[in-house]
């Protein structure tokens, strides 16, 4: 962070204009929330390290009260318009951003603290609400058992179907023409998702990416299939299993787990770099994954975000930023998902974190020791000093032993990894899947930069 | 019996082509090999897939043989200001970029350098704006002449 700005005690809070972007409703909110993010519209400009507020100057004869707390970004102005954020909290947040010196005002006005004190009674309200729900008996037990077991035949009989579908595969041989396109695995998937069962339908999905993307792409979707088929069969049997691996069946093919449920565990506390943040989409469902890395515990957690466009995920710990807060692991084999305890943390601005693993041996070795207990882990994060180096047009990192993985980057990402670097060992946030790293985020100097951004 | 020469012989043309599995792919797998059971064939290559994969990701061996090159020079001017980088990033990506002089000129003024992550940008706007080259040039620093010996298109810089 720049010196000069620092010295406003509330600026350890990060708010970026990207984030900032993310949460704007449509172009015309994002053009007159940019025109009133100037010093002129608004009065008794002010922000702690929870909250940012300010009169905005209106045609009428009352000014509006705009107010955005920093950790949850919730918004409320006191202005008639009914979208949200109304396009006063977009300007006051991208004035927040661009130019944080103007947040002048340090004494929170009543009509802050008043609504900040309401807020707080209403998430009480729904912990208890929550806390009554987990513990009330479902009002027609009779009627959600049969549609519980209705879900989980037509699920059974499409993990049968995609048994039968491996098999066909393996006895016909994958070296046929329709192997290679998008459409046959997009129809395979459609039925799962007809199966109720998404999970597999993603599955199914991302095997459509392999054909034609590597030289052994052959050889990679076998290992993909045969995963599957392994997937399939242990889920037909999985009242055999133990609790972790029935658990992680189910989340593989895509049952949800009741989010009262997982919270009811106990988590892992701890200071949590946002190391990588990655968006995708699909089904018309925009995912925001997050990778948390553990400064004291050295654990990583995903965060998975969801939203239909055109609202975009809300991420209110901006990458880079350090969360101290408690994170609860989702149940399953060597569990990576989480739920944050709480959302209304904020992320201050810390130190970049030290390596997660000592060299890429370790991280090897990690993985190795993931894949034992659960064979169906696609990827696993790392945080290296590395140095990128360009062997054969292709992107390798070199740890400081001289060890190196290939890597997958487009030119650009490899020449931005290149700049970064200058041909010295760098702090690197890559995922590893077995065959090559996809590097996610890097280090300039003391910020952290996403690689995502410029690779979509 | 027709005995495929390997996985993958098997997995391209199909296992009804043939009565066997192929010999195991590593020594490590020999013994879990012969434990499956091949009756159905289709059902055991995709149990010798699993297998091979699984085997191959967890004993993954890094390269060795990578050399680095040079590292670029020690800088001996100064970097921009996070405030600076904010802005050219928002020239990046498409606004006021009108402003690129003015933002070059005043860098190369108060004889600072640019942050490393804009460099790529800031090559490709000289070889795209061939008046802005002096500027560019004036403001890359070490690590820009570096780079640019990485890229044919940049060797304008050099």
């Amino acid at each position: 962070m720049a010196k000069e700005v620092s010295s406003f005690l509330w600026f350890d809070y990060v708010l970026t204009t990207d984030q900032v972007t993310a949460v704007v409703p449509d172009a015309a909110s994002f053009k007159a929330g940019k025109a009133l993010a100037v010093d002129r519209k608004w009065d008794m400009l002010g922000g702690d390290a929870d909250i940012i507020w300010g009169l905005a100057k209106g045609s009428g004869k009352n000014p509006y009260q705009t107010q955005v707390t920093l950790g949850q970004m919730a918004y409320k102005c006191s202005c008639p318009s009914r979208k949200f954020p109304c396009k006063h909290a977009i300007g006051l947040m991208f004035l927040a951003a661009e130019n944080p010196a103007l947040l002048t005002e340090k004494e929170r006005p009543d009509w802050v603290s008043e609504w900040l004190k309401t807020r707080e009674a209403n998430e009480k309200k729904a912990e208890t609400r929550a806390a009554n729900r987990a513990t009330d008996k479902p009002k027609d037990e009779k009627a959600v058992a049969q549609r519980q077991a209705k879900k989980t035949a037509r699920i059974e009989e499409g993990v049968r179907q995609l048994q039968q579908v491996l098999l066909d595969l393996a006895s016909n041989g994958i070296g046929r023409e329709e192997i290679c396109q998008q459409r046959y695995w997009d129809e395979l998937a459609r039925r799962m998702v007809d199966a109720q069962a998404p999970g597999l339908a993603g599955y199914l999905r991302r095997l459509g990416d392999l054909p034609n993307s590597q030289l052994d792409w052959e050889s990679r979707l076998l290992h993909e299939l045969g995963n599957l088929y392994l997937l399939a069969g242990n889920y037909t049997r999985i009242e055999d299993h133990p609790e972790p691996m029935r658990e992680e069946l189910r989340q593989l093919v895509g049952l949800t787990t009741d989010k009262d449920t997982i919270l009811a565990q106990s988590g892992v506390s701890d200071r949590w770099f946002v190391a990588a943040r990655r968006q995708s989409q699909q089904d018309r469902l925009t995912t925001s994954a997050t990778w948390l890395y553990g400064r004291e515990t050295f654990r990583w957690g995903l965060k998975l975000e969801f939203a239909v466009p055109p609202s975009r995920p809300r991420e209110h710990w901006s990458l880079g930023a350090t969360v101290k807060t408690e994170l609860v692991y989702y149940p399953g084999l060597a569990p990576d998902r989480i739920l944050p305890r709480s959302d209304s943390v904020s992320a201050q601005q810390e130190t970049l974190p030290k390596p997660s693993d000592s060299g890429l041996s370790a991280m090897l070795e990690r993985y190795a020791k993931q894949l034992e207990q659960n064979p169906w882990r696609a990827r696993m994060p790392f945080l290296i000093q590395l140095h990128p180096a360009i062997k054969d047009a292709q992107l390798y990192l070199v740890d400081e032993q001289s060890n190196g993985i290939p890597c997958e980057a487009s030119k650009d990402v490899q020449l931005l990894i290149a700049s970064l670097s200058g041909g010295h060992p760098t702090l690197v946030c890559a995922e590893w899947n077995g065959y090559q790293a996809q590097p996610l985020a890097i280090a300039d100097g003391a910020s952290w930069v996403s690689l995502q951004e410029i690779a979509s | 019996m027709k005995q495929p020469e390997s996985l993958i012989a098997i997995g391209l043309s199909g296992a009804s082509r043939y009565q066997q599995l192929p010999p195991p792919p590593h020594a490590v797998l020999a013994d879990v090999w012969s434990r499956i059971d091949e009756s159905n064939l289709p059902q055991a290559v995709l149990h010798a897939s699993a297998l091979d994969g699984l085997a191959r990701r967890s004993g993954y061996q890094p390269m060795t043989d990578i050399a680095l090159s040079d590292p670029a020079r020690e800088e001996t001017k100064v970097q921009i200001q996070d405030a600076a980088v904010v802005a050219a990033q928002r020239m990046i990506r498409g606004e006021f970029t009108h402003g690129w002089t003015e933002w070059l000129r005043l860098c190369q003024r108060h004889g600072f350098i640019a942050a490393p992550r804009l460099l790529p940008a800031l090559l490709d706007l000289g070889t795209q704006q061939r008046n802005l080259r002096p500027l560019i040039r004036a403001v890359v620093g070490e690590r820009g002449f570096w780079i640019a010996r990485k890229l044919e298109s940049w060797s304008w810089v050099l």
